[in-house]
């Protein structure tokens, strides 16, 4: 009989789980430190213009009673970036694992129990509701060919009984956007991590490759396109391609987690059409919004975790410059396309930003908000914790 | 921060960087949330170090404040789990494998706990801290810290006990 106490000492002491600090370590805490001394300053200023303002405008009120209160001169006291809110979306029983927004709806896909639902985008009402077969870990939907995609998966691991389970496997589901009657199901043996809808396709990055989904007469088809480990998938309605991203041996800087490669498919002849250069990091996720690509990523120590790329070249055309007022990305960071910007979440501790997809300026953050994010103009959306938040938008950040 | 307590800083955070994000790892299971909850948390100490310092356990300070970085951050949950790491393969031969095997399961048992009963695991059969010390660290009651030990051993034992009926 094991001891549980004494193997929990032994596991916890186990060298193996010690971590070496990088070389940069004090320098990074430092220069997060100096970013949160601003953060407060700029937040105490713009708490004191407004009291100031306040004070101000209640003076003239009282001392020229017949005075308007837009003839009191205001000094911008707009702090930048702005802070958003988020007010979450009432669905009723069930928790939210995921969702996907076109101009008029949104999908979201719950859990407990297992449904879909349709929620207009105009008051937020549910519109459609259907129950799933499993519990969908994440949707893609594809607003030109009337579908949406929703995906389970299971993978082979450490299950809750301690022992390793069965195999990796992805069960993927279409259905109709005007009914929301299934249009068949597929199923892979392989662990999705990432996928994307595009000209009635879906493209599933998996650790087993990259696979595309298409529908036959006879239901979905899935088929193997590139192997090897696929950790992202984006897809470009501009140009009709996809592009992912996987892993290469050679390490570009001095990053534990190696480097990765941006590849562009065709997706009518499914050939590979471009090939960028390596980027430092790993566990990446890109957004393409218009013809800007945006990939973010997980590095150590100082090196970079997001990159701009150019459209054409997939060259890096900025390198975590997210304008003067950079966002605290801790570990790495995680990028999702909007209509007209790029949404940037933090991937350790911190929150969620907006930001302008051609400049990288900082237009909007959310500290508490997780994601993931989807928007079209106008309206936004994040999946925090189980519910289905609504962001505010500023003037700046559109969607 | 003045140029003394700049100096003294530099030197916490040298030499105690590894022991603080061992224990980070311990809490997380994931080197890169480890990295990020450390720099959060000394970032946030650095603001205060001339008081920090002068306090009787500056390290005891920072831990405290990693553990609650920890926790505050998974009350915002990261969407998109990312693959569990794996352990390095620098493992030493004369080990028995079976032991590498049960600590191995053991800490893939730990990463299905939820955070606040590893933290309350990690705080009590790693840093050795008494149940009051503990339920201070964590700004909860002595019994809360009890009750949350014993689902989190109960677990624990539940998959011990099914691996030792497998082999």
């Amino acid at each position: 009989m094991t001891d549980v106490e004494q193997l929990l000492r032994e596991t916890l002491a186990d060298p193996r789980h010690r971590l070496d600090p990088g070389p940069g370590m004090y320098d990074t805490v430092r220069e997060r430190a100096h970013q949160r001394r601003r953060r407060v300053v700029q937040v105490s200023s713009a708490f004191t213009a407004v009291v100031l303002i306040a004070g101000v405008a209640t003076t003239v009120g009282v001392n020229s009673g017949h005075r308007r209160a837009d003839q009191v001169a205001a000094p911008s006291i707009t702090p930048s970036p702005q802070t958003g809110q988020a007010t979450s979306v009432d669905l009723g029983k069930g928790s939210t694992s995921a969702m996907a927004v076109t101009s008029s709806a949104v999908y979201v896909a719950r859990q407990q129990p297992n449904e879909l639902l349709q929620v207009s985008t105009t008051n937020l009402s549910v519109t459609k509701r259907v129950a799933t077969p499993d519990a969908v870990d994440d949707i893609a939907v594809d607003a030109a060919a009337g579908r949406v995609w929703t995906w389970s998966t299971t993978q082979a691991t450490v299950a809750d009984s301690g022992q390793s389970t069965g195999t990796d496997s992805t069960s993927i589901h279409s259905y109709a956007t005007s009914s929301f009657a299934i249009g068949g199901a597929v199923k892979i043996a392989t662990y999705t991590f990432d996928a994307a809808a595009l000209d009635g396709q879906l493209w599933l990055a998996t650790n087993d490759g990259l696979y595309v989904v298409t529908t036959a007469a006879s239901g979905p088809v899935a088929t193997k396109v590139i192997s090897g480990m696929v950790f992202s998938v984006a897809a470009d309605v501009v140009r009709h391609r996809v592009l992912y991203g996987s892993a290469v041996s050679a390490p570009a800087a001095a990053n534990s987690l190696g480097s990765i490669v941006i590849h562009e498919i065709d997706v009518f002849t499914h050939s590979v059409i471009g090939v960028g250069t390596p980027l430092p990091i790993g566990k990446e996720s890109i957004a393409i919004v218009g013809d800007q690509i945006w990939v973010g990523g997980y590095g150590s120590g100082s090196t970079p975790r997001l990159f701009h790329l150019d459209g054409s070249s997939l060259q890096p055309l900025q390198i975590n410059g997210l304008g003067a007022d950079p966002l605290e990305l801790g570990p790495g960071a995680i990028v999702w396309p909007g209509a007209s910007v790029v949404w940037v979440r933090s991937g350790g501790s911190e929150g969620l930003a907006c930001v302008d997809p051609q400049s990288g300026a900082l237009l909007e953050q959310w500290p508490a908000v997780q994601g993931p994010v989807a928007s079209v103009r106008g309206d936004a959306f994040a999946a925090s914790d189980g519910s289905l938040d609504q962001l505010s938008l500023s003037g700046d950040c559109t969607g | 921060m003045n140029r003394a307590d700049e100096d003294d800083f530099r030197s916490f955070v040298a030499a105690r960087s590894p022991s603080l994000l061992w224990f980070a790892h311990l809490l997380t299971g994931d080197r890169h949330a480890a990295e990020d909850i450390v720099q959060t948390a000394l970032a946030k100490t650095a603001a205060g170090w001339s008081r920090v310092r002068r306090k009787e356990n500056p390290e005891g300070y920072v831990r405290r404040a990693i553990v609650n970085t920890h926790l505050n951050a998974m009350r915002r949950r990261p969407w998109r789990e990312q693959p569990r790491e794996h352990i390095p393969e620098d493992v030493d031969s004369r080990r028995r494998e079976h032991e590498l095997d049960d600590r191995d399961a053991m800490w893939h048992a730990l990463a299905g706990l939820p955070p606040r009963q590893r933290a309350v695991l990690v705080l009590r059969y790693y840093e050795d801290l008494s149940e009051s010390d503990i339920a201070d660290v964590l700004g909860c009651s002595r019994g809360t810290v009890k009750s949350q030990a014993a689902k989190g051993l109960l677990h624990l034992r539940r998959i011990v006990q099914k691996e030792d009926a497998s082999t």
